[in-house]
């Protein structure tokens, strides 16, 4: 066994190995990103992804085992969340305000992520397993899958359906809320919590502070509204 | 991979749903939430 071998074989048996190459992956990104001046289809969170499944297919390496390293990733993200409230203490006067605002977008918003998806993905000729997969889509990870699996869906399809959703929002929403001459920050992170959870709020935060405190607000809010009107949907549009 | 054929099979219909509908919600949330922004703001004069 020549040195390299040997080296990819002691590293390989550490989950720090997946751990690194995480973190290292979403530093390319974000490299690539500031490369490309911030445009919004250099979005590294995409770019981080794909060099993993690059890694892990040529590596032969299956996903249990890169978990186990990466689960360090994934714990933290408890803290992160429970660290919106920070931002969200600070600008609480502005949260305050702009309740009505908040609660009317959310509402008209929530209802076109459910109504939206399931009318097109029909038209198109999607089973209805997968229509109640993808109703909750905008909703985050874990708050999908429950009312997924709810609804008749398929809670590890769903988890899929979330991500890319993630992914494509993050990217789309400075081109399109530009091309719409939205200038209010609030309504911007607002929109984006809303239509792409997690990502769309790192990607509201990357951008403006205030704009990622109401992209917080808008990604809880419609966990609650997704988890309250999806069943009660599902039902006409299936 | 057990989802692979499904998705494989409904590629389509999927990724359309999932673009337009994402697009749409973006858009959506963002002028519902300026319009009544707006519409407070002259209401409080």
């Amino acid at each position: 066994m020549g040195p390299v071998a040997r080296i990819w074989v002691y590293l390989h048996a550490s989950p720090l190995l997946w751990l690194a190459a995480t973190l290292l992956a979403y530093q390319l990104g974000t490299w690539l990103f500031q490369r490309a001046r911030q445009r919004p289809l250099a979005n590294p969170v995409p770019i981080a992804v794909a060099i993993l499944i690059l890694v892990l297919w040529a590596t032969g390496t299956p996903y249990e085992s890169y978990f186990e390293g990466a689960q360090f990733v994934h714990f933290l993200l408890g803290p992160a969340t429970v660290a919106l409230a920070v931002p969200l203490y600070q600008n609480r006067v502005q949260v305050r305000q702009a309740l009505t605002p908040m609660l009317a977008a959310l509402a008209a918003g929530s209802a076109t992520a459910i109504v939206s998806a399931v009318v097109v993905a029909r038209v198109f000729g999607a089973t209805a397993e997968t229509l109640s997969s993808l109703a909750p889509k905008s909703a985050s990870t874990p708050i999908a899958m429950g009312i997924s699996e709810q609804i008749g869906g398929l809670p590890s399809l769903t988890a899929a359906f979330v991500i890319a959703t993630g992914i494509v929002g993050s990217t789309i929403v400075t081109p399109l809320l530009d091309w719409l001459r939205i200038r209010d920050w609030r309504g911007r992170g607002f929109s984006a919590g809303v239509a792409a959870h997690g990502l769309g709020a790192a990607r509201a935060f990357q951008l403006n502070e205030l704009a990622g405190t109401f992209a917080g607000i808008g990604l809880a809010l419609n966990g609650v509204a997704t988890a309250i009107l999806a069943p009660l949907l599902i039902g006409w549009l299936r | 991979m057990r989802h692979g054929a499904r998705l494989r099979a409904q590629a389509l219909p999927i990724a359309l749903a999932i673009v337009v509908s994402t697009a749409a919600t973006v858009a959506v949330t963002a002028l519902v939430f300026q319009l009544v922004a707006r519409f407070r703001g002259k209401e409080g004069g």
